[in-house]
């Protein structure tokens, strides 16, 4: 039921409407005639816009499922309405605010530990002089990503395990005594930062690599007649060059803050690391999706839309505030 | 910038047209079961107004089942399948769903309305939408067709009065045996070689598991061995039963049922396991073990001990046989608990059940249910579950069955999973290949376990509306505390009061009252 209103937006704002109608009487015909000049791309963009609105508008309808006892063989329209029952029970849930600082907690320390390094690692490979090497690291960070979270969650479970795993068994060798990486609450995590980190950095830095290739080369050898050196000119043209993506792209994952990974964490998560494991997505899951309450299930997906919307716009006032592009 | 918001925009569309792509296939499929069905309503009622003309053969009767699969699907134009559509004048189709996802895929399958004529349900409490669906008429009432059908009625008694719902039997058992699913497995060369009996008492258990853990069983000079090894993920299995406890409910004495887990039994249970896990006795990582991985660990020389079906001994040995030769592994019965006596559980009979949607009609139901007659007997059984005598499966004197490397190839080993199949009281005591005096064995043992087996009380009561909603919850809440008091994580007094919260629980107290309500009701019936 998450709705990444934030790519709706981003949709919108690339539409090719070149046309400025103003207030002025032949404002529409302007608006006709610039029609008229751009048909091809706005044919372009009717794929983008009829995917929006059947697979992201049109779901919106089950939204209301949030107030129905909705039993899929009675169907919506002879289901029990109820009301707002579901969104105190939510609320009122014990286990709400475990659920919801677990959340905070993986997201937080996903945004501040995590969003930096596809960074620093683009501008790391930017530096390379060498191609052939560029492409190779390339390559390498890259490959994880296409490993599912099924393939990595056992590669943990055979590193980290106590009986036989081989860090343990190093640690043994070096005379200490075997930790229960998998067990242990305070581990939890910090083990899924550095998977994510592992999997999803070097597929990261795409998009900021991207970005990069997009400056002025121009820059770079006038600094270079000023007299920078590399460091100066990384200081002083590239990551200027890049700060807008990196903006646009931390206020994108502001509006996913509540979105954790259900998949991660389903994985790895076992009875001792329960209390901290436990997220909305799993909740969703257990209680909504393996006990058939759809109509609680949706309460839990409207409210973590709304904690990513709110975000969004207040991420997105502010980067204005500070002068910067934004999302819209 | 704009370059990048171009490009940017690109990947957006690129994205939405993937998903779209992607969403139609799924569609497709869906679509295809439907129109299935469809046409399995139509050439029913065409069989039946064929059925007056001699000469002209009735067209068959397409019967669309959906299951459960442990493997990879098997093809729909098997021989077997062909003969057996041949015999009954029907047209199987069958819908294979992998056993990871069956109970969103069954949730879904509902929700989106495409029931096939049979479908599977592997436990109405995992799938609580479906007993919804029940009590709002999606399924076929079989009280009265059953008597009808010789095969289907010789089933024990004991399992149709488990599988019946609120009183009226809505499926079809897919039968297993009722006991022989609990025991201890040791590895018997291990006990021999450090000169140990199998242990008949919890504190002979300890002695055991402690001298598997500490004295080398297997002699390879290195302290890499454990006593026990248990699945705990995602829920934790261990033989809870042997200390009378284990089976969901309980009399407390005075004929009124309390959940297992607030006896003191349970308690000793959970206080023994934490002391051996904290002896190290069973393996560390047992949190995180899956089914998978506790074999794993008795094939890999981990562990000496573990607990599950009687067959399991002979079947990892088998394997285990590959790697080294020596190892044996056999099957015995569960230590005595403190008052001295031995508790096993037994088994509900069957495991999953067959619901026939009402979508059908009474002349299509009535094919449905000859085809599954035919199948509880021996013969019909093994050609769907092994294919063609002599080319797919071959049989020894003994009259074990083993499926050839032509029948495993074709697909068979899964198809017996649409069945209700044909009850064996040993099936959990045999397997292919097993030598006359392992079976012969196995067979006293579950002899003897059966008149010492409890069955769960409210085996063939629904869910209350309570464990509907919450459930699955409660379910993990437990688990986790179990786990947790067993690692040592949790104490005994952080388990009183779990249980003491739940038995506070205004939820919980009120599942617990309408569970008596319907146990009382069931119980003056009989």
């Amino acid at each position: 039921m998450s709705l990444p209103i934030e790519r709706v937006q981003e949709g919108a704002a690339y539409l090719p409407s070149q046309a400025k109608p103003g207030s002025k009487p032949g404002a529409l015909h302007e608006w006709k005639k610039a029609f008229k000049r751009d048909k091809y791309l706005y044919l372009l963009a009717v794929p983008g816009l009829l995917f929006f609105l059947v697979f992201k508008y049109f779901p919106m309808w089950g939204l209301s499922l949030a107030f129905q006892n909705y039993s899929p063989f009675l169907g919506f329209w002879d289901s029990e309405w109820v009301g707002f029952k579901y969104f105190a029970e939510f609320f009122s849930n014990p286990d709400f605010m475990i659920l919801f600082r677990n959340t905070m907690a993986i997201s937080l320390l996903n945004i501040v530990f995590f969003f930096p390094i596809p960074i620093i690692l683009a501008l790391l490979l930017n530096e390379v002089r060498l191609m052939v090497f560029k492409r190779i690291v390339q390559t390498i960070v890259y490959l994880p990503h296409f490993l599912s979270w099924v393939v990595i969650a056992g590669i943990c479970f055979l590193l980290f395990g106590q009986a036989d795993g081989i860090v343990n068994k190093l640690i043994e060798q070096f005379g200490g005594k075997p930790v229960a990486f998998l067990i242990e609450p305070n581990y939890f995590w910090g083990m899924l930062t550095a998977q994510s980190i592992w999997k999803e950095a070097g597929w990261g830095t795409i998009i900021f690599l991207a970005a990069l290739s997009g400056i002025n080369q121009d820059l770079y050898e006038a600094a270079r007649i000023d007299g920078a050196n590399r460091w100066n000119q990384m200081r002083y043209i590239t990551i200027p060059g890049i700060k807008s993506t990196i903006i646009v792209l931390l206020i994108l994952r502001l509006g996913q803050v509540m979105d954790v990974g259900f998949e991660q964490i389903y994985l790895m998560m076992s009875g001792p690391v329960a209390h901290v494991a436990d997220v909305f997505d799993t909740y969703v899951y257990r209680v909504g999706i393996q006990q058939g309450r759809f109509g609680y299930a949706t309460v839990a997906g409207i409210f973590k839309s709304v904690v990513g919307l709110i975000l969004v716009v207040l991420t997105n006032r502010l980067a204005k505030k500070f002068g910067e592009e934004g999302l819209y | 910038m704009k370059k990048l918001h171009t490009r940017l925009a690109v990947c957006v569309v690129c994205a939405a047209m993937l998903t779209t792509l992607a969403a139609c296939g799924g569609n497709n499929t869906n679509g295809g079961n439907s129109a299935a069905s469809n046409a399995g309503t139509n050439s029913g009622s065409n069989a039946g107004a064929n059925a007056g003309k001699e000469e002209t053969k009735a067209e068959p009767t397409d019967i669309t089942i959906t299951t459960i699969t442990f493997a990879e699907s098997p093809p729909n134009d098997l021989e077997a399948i062909k003969q057996i559509n041949e015999k009954l004048n029907i047209n199987l189709k069958v819908n294979y769903i992998p056993a990871n996802n069956i109970t969103e895929k069954l949730t879904a399958l509902l929700a989106g309305n495409n029931l096939t004529d049979v479908m599977f349900v592997e436990d109405l409490n995992l799938t609580p939408t479906y007993a919804n669906a029940i009590d709002q008429g999606a399924f076929w009432d079989l009280t009265d067709f059953i008597k009808d059908y010789p095969n289907l009625a010789a089933y024990p008694e004991n399992i149709w009065s488990n599988v019946k719902y609120k009183g009226k039997i809505m499926s079809l058992p897919r039968v297993r045996p009722l006991n022989g699913q609990s025991a201890l497995m040791f590895r018997q060369d291990w006990l021999d070689k450090l000169g140990l009996k199998a242990p008949s008492t919890m504190e002979e258990l300890d002695k055991v598991l402690t001298a598997f853990t500490q004295n080398d069983p297997d002699g390879n000079g290195k302290n890499d061995t454990y006593g026990a090894v248990f699945m705990g993920s995602p829920n934790p299995n261990l033989p809870y039963y042997m200390f009378g406890t284990g089976t969901n409910w309980k009399d407390d004495g005075s004929g009124a049922l309390i959940p297992d887990w607030w006896t003191p039994q349970f308690k000793d249970n959970l206080a023994f396991f934490s002391e051996e896990f904290k002896k190290g006795n069973i393996i560390p990582d047992m949190p995180v073990l899956k089914s998978v991985q506790v074999k794993e660990n008795i094939l890999q020389n981990k562990a000496g001990m573990w607990y599950g079906n009687v067959n399991d001994g002979w079947n990892f040995q088998f394997e285990l046989n590959k790697t080294n030769k020596d190892a044996v592994i056999k099957a015995y019965p569960f230590p005595a608990a403190a008052d001295g006596k031995t508790y096993y559980n037994e088994a509900p009979g069957f495991y999953g059940q067959l619901f026939v949607s009402k979508k059908v009609s009474e002349e299509k139901l009535k094919k449905i249910l000859e085809f599954y007659d035919y199948t509880a007997t021996k013969e019909g059984y093994d050609l769907i579950s092994y294919g063609i005598k002599d080319k797919d499966y071959t049989v020894d004197e003994a009259g074990f069955i083993t499926q050839t490397d032509a029948g495993k190839a074709a697909g068979y080993g899964q198809t017996n999973q649409m069945l209700s199949g044909y009850f064996n009281e040993y099936g959990r005591a045999e397997a292919a290949g097993m030598p006359a005096d392992v079976r012969e064995y196995n067979h006293q043992l579950v002899d003897s376990i059966k008149p010492n087996a409890v069955a769960d009380p409210t085996y063939g009561l629904p869910a209350t509306d309570g464990f509907k909603e919450r459930g699955a919850d409660w379910n993990k809440k437990r688990f986790d505390m179990i786990v947790n008091v067993i690692i040592g994580q949790s104490s005994l007094e952080d388990w009183d009061k779990f249980v003491e919260t739940f038995k506070n629980d205004a939820n919980f107290k009120k599942h617990v009252e309408d569970t008596n309500a319907m146990y009382k009701e069931k119980t003056s019936q009989q």
